[in-house]
């Protein structure tokens, strides 16, 4: 026969109790046939022990830039296969330049800037064109186009939003859109999507502009666990 | 002026090596946009020209087309009169 028993600790002072509720039925917890402790409302669950049907994006980082030439997050490729980055308020400090991204697959120590990112965007702003452009060997992830290139007078900023898609596996996807307003305050838009052209997981993502540093913005990391 | 890497929002100085390779990089992208700049006149044109449809009917209309085309071009429009 199994027993229960109730075990105090000798370092302690504390009383713990076990209390009833106010009720008039019967009841039985049966403990579990295995070691560990008793999750509170205040405890930290780790993702690896979320049912899969609770799992969604969960904040990673969120990071304020202010007069930096690049903002970058180290990546846990571990436990997170996917990623997405909202930047608000994106603001660059010199005008016409292009929102781009680079990837490391050293943890930061580089990036990679040879010819390893494919891309077809399309850009659009109210008064102007509409501006397609591809490439299969650029040096940098370039997420805007030419009508969609940034200003910097007041008012002229974007909000962003990039969504990583396996980044732990061979060629990596990147799909962005940006939203704002750009060069002479015209509404613009960008829908872009790079491809990494290397079989190396990703560990590291930077952004940058092309010209100038990033005047402000709020990046978040957000993570989808595997 | 200093340029700051913001990693995971911790300010890193660049090096001297990584100044001058950012410089670099500044200035080709200028030039990039320096060209496309210069073929903005196209570009307005293009977006004020009457539809190249539009440009073609009137050819036809003025009489202009070699006779087979506009055969081909009459035949069309036989087919789908106006109503």
């Amino acid at each position: 026969m199994s027993k229960v028993v109730i075990q105090g600790n000798a370092s302690g002072t504390g009383n713990f109790t076990i209390a009833a509720p106010n009720s008039n039925t019967d009841r039985t917890l049966t403990l579990p046939d295995e070691a560990g402790t008793v999750l509170t409302s205040s405890s930290s669950i780790a993702s690896s022990q979320l049912p899969t049907d609770a799992k969604g994006f969960v904040l990673l980082n969120s990071v304020t830039a202010s007069g930096d030439a690049d903002v970058s997050f180290t990546l846990d490729t571990t436990n997170y296969d996917d990623f997405k980055i909202i930047i608000s308020n994106l603001t660059a400090a010199t005008t016409s330049s292009h929102l781009q991204t680079r990837y490391s697959i050293d943890n930061g120590s580089s990036y990679v800037s040879t010819s390893s990112y494919a891309r077809s965007s399309i850009g659009r702003r109210h008064a102007g064109s509409t501006d397609a452009e591809s490439s299969n060997a650029d040096s940098v992830g370039q997420i805007t186009v030419s009508e969609s290139i940034m200003g910097a007078d007041a008012g002229e900023s974007y909000g962003v939003e990039c969504t990583f898609i396996g980044l732990s596996s061979n060629y990596a996807k990147l799909i962005a859109t940006t939203s704002g307003k750009n060069t002479a305050s015209n509404m613009a838009y960008t829908l872009a999507a790079i491809q990494f052209q290397n079989t190396s997981p990703i560990t590291n993502i930077k952004f940058f502009l092309s010209a100038g540093n990033i005047a402000a913005g709020t990046f978040r990391l957000y993570g989808l666990a595997k | 002026m200093t340029r700051y890497h913001n990693v995971d929002g911790n300010k890193i100085p660049f090096t001297a090596e990584e100044e001058s390779l950012r410089d670099l990089e500044e200035q080709q992208a200028a030039e990039a946009v320096a060209l496309y700049n210069a073929k903005q006149y196209a570009r307005d044109r293009q977006n004020e020209y009457p539809a190249i449809g539009d440009q073609l009917d009137a050819l036809f209309h003025a009489g202009v087309f070699p006779d087979d085309m506009a055969a081909q071009i009459q035949a069309v429009k036989d087919k789908y009169p106006k109503s």
